[in-house]
């Protein structure tokens, strides 16, 4: 009896053990679910320390305490573990009648009591609290900023700010807009980027584009005076290279005046254009009469500000704040040949001044400004107009009536006198008093038609 | 009958071992007579060790009246057989008063005992009789008494009725009604012999007629087994497993199967849980044993069943009967009601 107790007891123990193991991993894999899903929540809403989190665990030595006393209440009694055991012994019921019955001399005949093998297929078990460890785990040592949560959701505008910042830039730094005006539009700009807010883009984006307008007329404005300073320095550019060139085949008058001319253009060019100014040789003395290496100078201060003007223009163009087509105007205004200006100065040299000439060689002749004087004169009237009415024949209204549109005119309809006869109906053609007879003709359908009206039953 | 004077007084081998000798040779005696049908009378000692009365079906000719006679030679008991027709009255079974004059001259009613006063009855093509005659054995099955006219005869002991009934021409047949389908402990199936049955039979027996037995229980010598039945222990846990598995078969218990669900209109009875229980203790000492164990319990449980179970429509129409709902209710409970989880389980070391 001893003998078979200490068995039964031996794989109650077991048993227990792996009731134990199997419903604590259980409860333990559920704890640690709602544990990392508690360290996250936390950690995003209230930013908590991992360190105090980690008081979590004293939940698992609870569930681990709830597992052991649920499994305690699942294990088999001793009476059906003697039952399992008689079973895969293969004691006939001995076994069990052991437990209130004196076996006397079946003992010796009662096979011996074999444990049974408990095989427990835990793998999903343990893989399932291997999961839940891990997620454990993740969610403590996960950084803060991934599991923050943003009380208002940031507007990505990091694109358009850059691309304003840079036109700012590109602005200050060619001295379009002055420093104080630079500053604002910084300071405007981060503002912008630091308010901007997921909950309200129309707002936002409303204000980059008020910013992105500011920029681009300034922009517009400082390259049309670029257009205009590019056009007098290319024609002031040409009549020095006219003048360097061809200035020996110019009359004396003529090459004075033009001298003179491009003086005064380079000194009001100079006057806006610090650059000009410092690259201008010293044109003090006659302005009638400059020397070659002076025409010289001036032409090369010339290009060396229209170039930094091009540049300019081309930065503008880079930042986005003007168009292609503002930069092409810019290019093609810098061209101007001097070939034969010497030659069209002197055709015109009576008519035209050689400022207005310098400036229609470069232009070019053209349509001219196109505001032509508008003239108004008194409004037509119909008073003492006169229509002469016709009247229409009756027959020809009446056939209206089944005729049908076979087309449009616009010109006045044909009125014809005659009073032409009906060439329709049944005695078309038919005369009175005569005795003369009618002779219809009767298509073949038609002769059908009547035969079938006949013949119907 | 006591669980608690049993555990006090499990029986011994010296007393048992004489009981199973009987049974081994009322058996191998059976195997000598009847070739080839040594499940099926194991079964019938079965059923008459626990006094319970057999349905034995099959068609024609597969030896279910030899076996019977075999079985009423062989345990020295009165033999009574009866072939139910159409027009078979209960008096035709049970008796009648007639009237008779006495020697002193005076008439009066006596009674005329039928063929149920004996020890065993054979009620042949039992499904043959109406519900009226069917229904005149059900006392006799039940009490072990006939009463008629107000007076109650009780029947000779041992007695058992051992019915067969043919499963094919059913026309003009009555199926027998649940009520005492109920009565009988076992319902056995007889099936076909085997080739080397059959070549044994006609190579043996000439015009296949069974030897006589050589040897015959007698009247005390039974008496002895069923006092050896009385003691055979039956285990508690053995007992709750036939509870559970007669309580599984209706349809809305905890424990019932899917099939037992969907195809069971009527489960087993109290009846069942009992006639398995001493069937069970049959099957111990056949087995040389004094306790019950779950393997006697799977052994009579099919037998024990099948004719209690009621199938509806649906299970004709799957194919499904009720041999395949009592296995799959064998294989889905548990004997010892461990109650493990899925995932874990034991095996045998």
């Amino acid at each position: 009896m001893n003998a078979d107790n200490k068995t039964i007891s031996k794989f109650r123990i077991k048993m227990a053990a792996i009731l134990i193991l199997r419903r604590t991993l259980t409860l333990a894999t559920v704890w640690g679910l709602v544990w990392g899903t508690a360290i996250i929540v936390l950690r995003a809403v209230s930013g908590m320390s991992t360190l105090i989190l980690f008081s979590g665990g004293v939940g698992l030595i609870l569930a681990i305490a709830c597992g052991v006393l649920l499994a305690l209440r699942q294990i088999p009694t001793r009476t059906t573990l003697r039952a399992s055991l008689d079973k895969y012994s293969g004691a006939g019921g001995l076994m069990m009648a052991a437990e209130t019955a004196e076996l006397g001399n079946w003992r010796e005949r009662m096979p011996a009591m074999r444990l049974p093998r408990l095989r427990w297929r835990g793998g999903v078990a343990w893989a399932r609290f291997a999961g839940a460890a891990l997620f454990v785990c993740v969610s403590l040592l996960i950084p803060q900023r991934f599991v923050e949560i943003s009380k208002t959701q940031s507007l990505d505008i990091r694109e358009e700010v850059k691309q304003l910042a840079e036109g700012i830039d590109v602005l200050k730094e060619e001295e379009i807009i002055g420093l104080t005006e630079a500053e604002k539009l910084e300071e405007k700009l981060a503002q912008l980027q630091a308010e901007a807010s997921g909950e309200d883009p129309v707002k936002t984006w409303e204000a980059l584009d008020h910013l992105s307008d500011a920029l681009m007329q300034e922009s517009a404005e400082a390259a049309q005076e670029a257009l205009s300073e590019t056009e007098r320095l290319t024609e002031a550019e040409t009549l020095s290279e006219g003048l360097i060139n061809e200035g020996s085949e110019m009359e004396a008058g003529l090459l004075a005046e033009s001298m003179a001319t491009l003086s005064g253009l380079v000194q009001e060019a100079a006057q806006e254009d610090a650059l000009l100014a410092t690259e201008l040789p010293d044109l003090k003395g006659d302005a009638n009469s400059l020397t070659l290496e002076q025409l010289k100078a001036i032409s090369a201060a010339l290009r060396l500000s229209k170039s930094e003007i091009s540049d300019r223009l081309a930065k503008l163009y880079a930042a986005n704040l003007i168009d292609l087509e503002t930069l092409k105007a810019a290019e093609r205004l810098g061209q101007c040949d001097s070939e034969g200006l010497a030659a069209f100065l002197a055709e015109n040299a009576d008519s035209k001044s050689v400022a207005q000439s310098i400036g229609g060689w470069c232009r070019g002749v053209d349509r001219g400004p196109g505001d032509a004087p508008m003239t108004w004169t008194d409004g037509t009237t119909e008073e003492g107009a006169k229509f002469k009415t016709e009247i229409l024949p009756l027959s020809d209204i009446a056939s209206l009536e089944d005729s049908e549109i076979v087309g449009l005119s616009v010109v006045a309809p044909s009125i014809e006198t005659s009073n032409p006869t009906s060439q329709s109906g049944a005695l078309n053609g038919a005369a009175t008093g005569g005795g003369s007879s009618v002779t219809q003709t009767v298509l073949p359908r038609h002769k059908g038609a009547v035969k079938r009206y006949f013949e119907r039953p | 009958m006591s669980d608690n004077i049993q555990s006090e007084n499990l029986l011994q081998p010296e007393e048992l071992n004489p009981a199973v000798e009987l049974t081994e040779k009322v058996l191998a005696e059976l195997d000598h007579i009847l070739l080839g049908r040594a499940a099926l009378h194991r079964m019938v000692l079965i059923g008459i060790l626990s006094q319970g009365h057999i349905l034995l079906e099959g068609v024609p000719g597969v030896g279910k009246t030899a076996l019977v006679k075999a079985l009423g030679q062989l345990l020295s008991l009165d033999f009574n057989r009866v072939q139910f027709t159409p027009d078979l009255m209960p008096g035709d079974i049970v008796g009648t008063h007639i009237l008779q004059q006495t020697p002193e001259g005076q008439r009066e009613m006596s009674f005329q005992a039928g063929p149920v006063f004996t020890n065993i009855l054979l009620a042949d093509e039992i499904n043959r009789a109406s519900p009226k005659t069917q229904s005149a054995l059900l006392e006799a099955m039940q009490e072990r008494s006939v009463t008629l006219l107000g007076n109650t005869r009780p029947l000779p002991t041992p007695f058992f009725v051992l019915a067969s009934q043919n499963p094919i021409e059913l026309e003009g047949t009555y199926p027998l009604p649940e009520a005492q389908l109920d009565r009988f402990l076992f319902k056995l199936i007889v099936p076909h012999a085997d080739v080397d049955v059959l070549d044994d039979i006609i190579s043996t027996r000439r015009r296949g007629e069974p030897p006589a037995p050589a040897w015959s229980m007698s009247a005390e010598q039974l008496q002895q087994l069923f006092d050896v039945m009385d003691r055979i222990f039956l285990p508690k846990p053995v007992s709750r497993y036939i509870s559970r598995l007669t309580a599984a078969t209706h349809p809305s218990a905890p424990e019932s199967t899917e099939a037992v669900r969907k195809y069971v209109t009527y489960a087993a009875s109290p009846r069942a849980a009992i006639a398995m229980a001493e069937a069970s203790r049959a099957s111990a000492l056949l087995a040389g044993r004094p306790t019950v164990g779950f393997e006697d319990v799977k052994t009579v449980a099919s037998s024990v069943l099948n004719h209690r179970v009621i199938l509806n429509y649906q299970a004709r129409f799957d194919g499904v009967d009720t041999f395949a709902i009592v296995d799959g209710l064998l294989a889905a409970l548990d004997e010892t009601d461990l109650n493990l989880p899925d995932d874990l389980e034991i095996r045998s070391a």
